[in-house]
């Protein structure tokens, strides 16, 4: 699966209005032309892209892990999403922990690392959701082509 | 006639101990990751650390006074299961946070390193078998 394809899955999952778990959570790119778009990328983004609402980074390079079943090394393939809470538009409340939420009701083998706001250092809040690649596949299956 | 003698408390006892001390070979590495330096994945600027070190550069440790280092606690939750944690701002070390500014700080995975290091796996055989 390229990320090209998990940016696609992940964007259907928390904005398309007319999936079957609720409308549009995630927040928005306002590009310097004027145009907006879904706050998804697979990096970091220019400085002049104004981020509103909840972001989502898709860290392309991150190592899979090996583990020892009964005398097989085994190795799984995860996939994180960092997700950051940046000061959402007017009238909008924060939707971190509803992102969190929804990505953990339709991954069911993912966890989530929560690091809270720090006032001193001046840092965002942000989580950390890390699912194996199987589950996004059916749930790929199963709920973004359904007809 | 056959009789059998059952050995498990014996085995339960190499069980206990290779899993003490692959936990404290573990505890042992993430010390040893947090005080060496190593290459980081991320771009990192200059430094200039709170101890008056000042570092550039990807190649680093994660020191700076020591508190990090200092405020590691392994804790024996169950037979078979201890807890490592860490002090205030270590989640941010670990996961990395973006800063109000928009600057970053990219993650720095120490258990991670540590876990690959040390070997747990062949570890707690070695251990088991000696």
């Amino acid at each position: 699966m390229t990320p090209e394809q998990m940016k696609t899955a992940l964007t259907q999952i928390l904005t398309d209005p007319d999936n079957k778990v609720g409308g549009n959570i995630l927040g928005t790119y306002t590009l310097p032309g004027g145009s907006v778009v879904p706050a998804i990328a697979d990096e970091q983004v220019p400085d002049d892209w104004e981020v509103r609402g909840v972001e989502a980074i898709l860290p392309i390079i991150e190592g899979g892990e090996t583990s020892w079943r009964v005398r097989h090394v085994v190795k799984e393939q995860r996939w994180d999403v960092q997700l950051i809470q940046w000061p959402p538009a007017e009238g909008e409340p924060n939707r971190l922990r509803a992102v969190v939420d929804r990505l953990e009701r339709i991954l069911a083998h993912s966890f989530t690392v929560a690091v809270p706001a720090d006032d001193l250092l001046g840092t965002l809040p942000q989580a950390r959701v890390s699912f194996p690649l199987y589950e996004l596949k059916e749930t790929i299956k199963s709920f973004c082509f359904s007809p | 006639m056959i009789t059998s003698k059952s050995n498990k408390a014996a085995v339960m006892k190499r069980f206990e101990k290779a899993f003490q001390e692959t936990s404290k070979a573990y505890d042992q590495k993430l010390h040893e990751v947090i005080r060496t330096p190593m290459l980081w994945p991320g771009n990192f600027g200059v430094t200039r650390r709170r101890s008056g070190e000042v570092v550039s550069g990807n190649f680093r440790n994660i020191y700076d006074l020591g508190d990090l280092d200092r405020s590691q606690m392994r804790t024996p939750l169950e037979p078979f299961k201890d807890r490592y944690s860490w002090g205030h701002h270590s989640a941010i070390v670990h996961e990395g946070a973006t800063l109000r500014n928009g600057k970053k700080i990219a993650p720095r995975r120490f258990t991670r390193v540590a876990a690959y290091e040390a070997a747990i796996p062949q570890t707690f055989v070695r251990e088991f078998n000696t």
